[in-house]
């Protein structure tokens, strides 16, 4: 068995792993290897061939090809060393990893500080339990995505959607583009489930129909879907009697959330967040284990690319300090905890000695939409940050920034709350 | 099919359907110097009952004393040992417990027990609470006994009907599919010749392993004193991670309806929950029901109340054959050559040795077996490659490259074998089937990222295009058409 050894290793050649790759040797790493399994750099962004990507991170509307080329590009000009066809099958609390590769055979990594950057799969048709016979023509959303824009085929003719994530909507569109028909998109929640800007551009500018407070409640065809039943839904989520129909189509895409893909972190015994599916993160983008960090999808979904890059740049500067023997050297956290309207905070803690020297920004992402609130971080209920947002959504996530506060101040907490709160209520 | 297409062979024996049922008897024939040809209507073998059950293999602790069925069983179980080692098959007898939850049940246990003895399972024994418990910590607290009954155990039914059909085929069967059977020629009192979708078999001796179809084929003959009809039994299988919340095979007690939802570690490391039991009428239906899984849920958490419907990573439904009140195994009175081994229920798979052994005995009436000198009972079986020590991976990634590609990731599945399963005999020639003999797509992704990878081995390997890679077999085409750019040429290969 071959035995490397490198100063950051990056699990995931995708957006959030080549940002922290780049990072890391701008930071003073040496020797950055990214380990992806795929036969090319570039995670899920070459088979988005939409615009939208970039606007934050280079003020520009990009393609995700395009957007990705950009950190290709970059890595190989600051001599990352990239493992493809390389399928990491451990990492170990000590910084080892083992890996599996055609060329190499199996391979031993011993890495300075290891950055997690796996990214999320789709959820399926079996985490959500829908009735019904199991034929050809049920697809994730993703899956279809790759059919169509990187194989060059079509997976259906006559569609109906599950779910209005964004990679749902977009099908939506390109399957239109490509002359299939859309039947209808089927939301369960009350408001779609992606960005505003998708459904206006990819639904509404096609007049594709998006049937809000509706599910699939059976699909049907024995070798190949005819057709799927579709139902109102009360306010529990459960199918209302006697709304149920038959829309005829030959297949279902399923855009029903995405799952940060973490069974390399859980082996390792990383403390997890139940809520956003990821480790437990500190500002640093570290995890419990001293010297494992991670970045992007993995940690929680994201919406956007840019907010992946943004956490993988973090978390790649903070990988090659370590590596360079520059990590904390004790650990002492306040907890940010998910208050009012909060379904989750990425990092959930925050060191002590961050919040009195610098700029924290954080993460996070509400239960229900919301117009004319506050977001408010409050420490033993008195605010110390506040920003007022006109409109949140479960779709979009909200970045806050936690300015440096005095010493004594900081000394007597453990926790701080994140609430998202109306405007009026009283502090 | 078009009639004028099919081609004329010939064979001693002609076994109809490769269940377990049929695929044990292929085997069993295989060791006698006979010519023989096993029939499957579906694209691969194992695809009907056989596949979706709870696949379970009973010792035949709780069946009704005095049944065919009783005896099969019994005597299917003595063989499953020695089957599976030579097969390289795994099975565990990890043992099965039915938990009593009230006083009344645990009165009951003595009954069970008693049935158990008079079958013949004298390891039978009624445990207390806390023994249960110390089996069981996730099951609830309100259990108060339990009867235990250590040789029950589990296998995966497909893996092992595989296994028989590979060496079936490797010992001189020659394996058939997509082959409905659509008739069967009886001249002067004997069987003379089957009609299937392509071929025309002349032969001598037809057996009828057709499971929920067997009441068809047998009426193809005149004996049709009996009706099969599907009952429906659904299933979830849960994430490997909950794996540890379940360590043997859990019943609750049986209902006069049906033995209820059982819960328990599959082979493989998952959670299996299931079955319902429902009567339909349609064989072909194989859809779950909202009814159905919630019936499931709800039974099976009132014994382990961790258990979420989150957990599942996919559910199914299976459709076992109902409506005779025993095994039907025998030689047709009138029709020289035809052997029913039909209305074989739900211990199907934990029967299936007892039951080519029984049809062993009814041949051996009816003409000479005489050892077919190149039988080789045992079947070299590769290890997975995610069972395999680093050490072991590294030397096989050596000798074959192909084994250093991860193709499945949730169930680390490599190049290598899907060739494997490509190339063995029978071939697997869709999803499904590369599926079933190698885990590719069976994790959690549910083959979210390997579909495209897996689909296009096989288009590489068999020469078919992608738009002819199916599911399970015509009509079950994954892809439509290419898109309007490629026109046909698709496919961006860095």
């Amino acid at each position: 068995m071959k035995e490397f050894s490198c100063d950051v290793a990056v699990i995931g050649g995708g957006a959030a792993g080549l940002a922290a790759a780049t990072a890391a040797r701008e930071a003073g790493a040496e020797k950055v290897l990214v380990i992806e399994r795929d036969r090319l750099l570039g995670g899920i962004l070459p088979q988005c061939i939409h615009t939208g990507f970039g606007l934050v991170t280079f003020r520009e509307d990009l393609t995700g090809p395009e957007y990705i080329h950009r950190f290709v590009a970059k890595t190989s000009e600051m001599r990352v060393e990239a493992k493809l066809n390389t399928m990491v099958l451990e990492v170990r609390p000590d910084r080892r990893i083992i890996a599996a590769s055609a060329t190499e055979g199996m391979i031993g990594i011993k890495a300075g500080a290891v950055v997690l950057a796996m990214g999320c799969r789709e959820r399926t048709r079996g985490a959500l339990a829908i009735p019904g016979t199991r034929p050809a023509g049920v697809f994730t959303a993703g899956q279809a995505q790759r059919f169509v824009n990187i194989e060059g085929y079509m997976p259906g003719e006559r569609v109906v959607i599950l779910g209005s994530g964004d990679v749902g909507m977009i099908m939506a569109r390109r399957m239109t583009f490509e002359g299939a028909r859309v039947e209808a998109v089927v939301e369960v929640l009350p408001y779609v489930g992606g960005l505003i800007r998708n459904k206006v551009q990819c639904l509404d500018d096609y007049g594709i129909p998006l049937l809000l407070r509706h599910t699939v409640t059976r699909i049907c065809g024995n070798q190949r879907v005819t057709g799927v039943m579709v139902a109102e839904v009360d306010a529990d989520r459960r199918p209302v009697p006697g709304t149920e129909r038959l829309i005829e189509c030959d297949t279902l895409l399923l855009s029903v959330g995405l799952i940060p893909e973490n069974e390399l972190t859980e082996k390792c015994g990383i403390e997890m967040d139940k809520v956003t599916g990821g480790a437990l993160l500190d500002e640093r983008m570290e995890t419990g284990v001293p010297g494992i960090f991670a970045c992007g999808n993995v940690v929680h979904v994201c919406d956007i690319v840019d907010n992946v890059t943004s956490m993988g740049l973090a978390a790649g500067q903070e990988a090659a300090k370590f590596a360079s023997g520059g990590g904390p050297s004790g650990r002492d956290y306040v907890s940010l905890v998910a208050g009012e309207n909060v379904r989750y905070i990425v990092p959930q803690r925050v060191s002590r000695r961050s919040l009195l020297e610098r700029n924290v920004s954080v993460h996070l992402r509400v239960v229900q939409p919301g117009q004319n609130v506050r977001l408010s971080i409050k420490a033993g209920g008195e605010p110390v940050f506040k920003a007022p947002k006109k409109a949140v959504h479960p779709g979009e996530a909200l970045i806050g920034e936690l300015t440096p506060q005095s010493a004594g101040f900081f000394q007597k907490i453990g926790e701080l709350v994140v609430d998202v709160e109306p405007l009026g209520k009283k502090v | 099919m078009a009639g004028e297409k099919r081609s004329t062979i010939s064979a001693d024996v002609v076994i109809v359907g490769a269940g377990s049922v049929g695929s044990a008897v292929a085997r069993m024939v295989s060791r006698y110097s006979l010519s023989s040809v096993l029939l499957e209507r579906e694209s691969d073998v194992c695809c009907g009952t056989s596949k979706a059950n709870n696949a379970h293999i009973v010792c035949g602790a709780d069946i009704t004393p005095g049944l065919i069925e009783t005896g099969i069983v019994v005597r299917s179980n003595g063989l499953y040992d020695k089957v599976t080692g030579e097969l390289g098959v795994p099975y565990r007898r990890i043992g099965n417990c039915y938990a009593a939850l009230t006083e009344d049940e645990v009165k009951r246990l003595e009954g069970m027990r008693d049935n158990a003895l008079k079958n013949g399972v004298n390891d039978v024994k009624i445990i207390s609470r806390d023994e249960v418990l110390d089996m069981e910590p996730h099951l609830t607290r309100e259990v108060r006994a339990g009867l235990w009954v250590p040789r029950d155990g589990i296998v995966s039914p497909y893996t092992l009907a595989i296994a028989l059909c590979e060496n079936a085929a490797r010992n001189g069967v020659k394996i058939l599919t997509n082959q409905k059977v659509e008739e069967i020629t009886v001249e002067d009192g004997a069987v003379r010749r089957v009609v299937a979708s392509d071929f025309v078999v002349n032969t001598r001796m037809v057996i009828n392993c057709a499971g929920l179809f067997a009441d068809e084929i047998s009426a193809m003959v005149g004996w049709d004193g009996f009706k099969l009809h599907p009952r429906r039994g659904e299933f979830f299988i849960l994430d490997r991670k909950f794996r540890h919340l379940v360590n043997h095979i859990m019943y609750p007690l049986p209902n006069p309806v049906s033995r209820g939802a059982t819960i328990c570690p599959t082979i493989d490391d998952n959670v299996l929950i299931g079955p319902t039991a429902v009567d339909v009428t349609d064989k072909f239906d194989r859809g779950t029901t909202a009814e159905g899984l919630q019936q499931v849920m709800g039974s099976v958490s009132k014994y382990y109340p961790e258990i979420k419907p989150w957990m599942a990573v996919t559910q199914y439904a299976g459709l076992r054959p109902a409506g005779a009140p025993d095994f039907i195994i025998g030689r047709h009175p009138g029709v020289a050559g035809f052997i029913n081994a039909a209305a074989i229920r739900s211990t199907g798979i934990s029967a299936c040795l007892g039951i080519a052994d029984r049809v062993r005995e009814l041949m051996s009436e009816v003409m000479e077996l005489r050892e077919n000198p190149g039988y080789n009972p045992v079947r070299a079986a590769e290890r997975p490659f995610r069972d395999l020590s680093v050490e072991e991976k590294d030397g096989l990634i050596a000798k074959d490259a192909r084994f250093g590609r991860v193709v499945c990731r949730c169930e680390t599945v490599t190049e290598g074998e899907i060739l494997g399963a490509i190339h063995c005999n029978p071939p697997a020639r869709d999803l499904d089937s590369v599926k079933r003999r190698t885990r590719a797509g069976m994790g959690r992704c549910q083959a979210g990222f390997c579909r495209p990878r897996v689909m296009e081995i096989l288009s590489r390997e068999t020469g078919t295009p992608m738009t002819g890679i199916t599911l399970r077999g015509p009509g079950s085409e994954v892809l439509t058409r290419p898109t309007k750019k490629t026109g046909g040429k698709a496919g961006v290969k860095p």
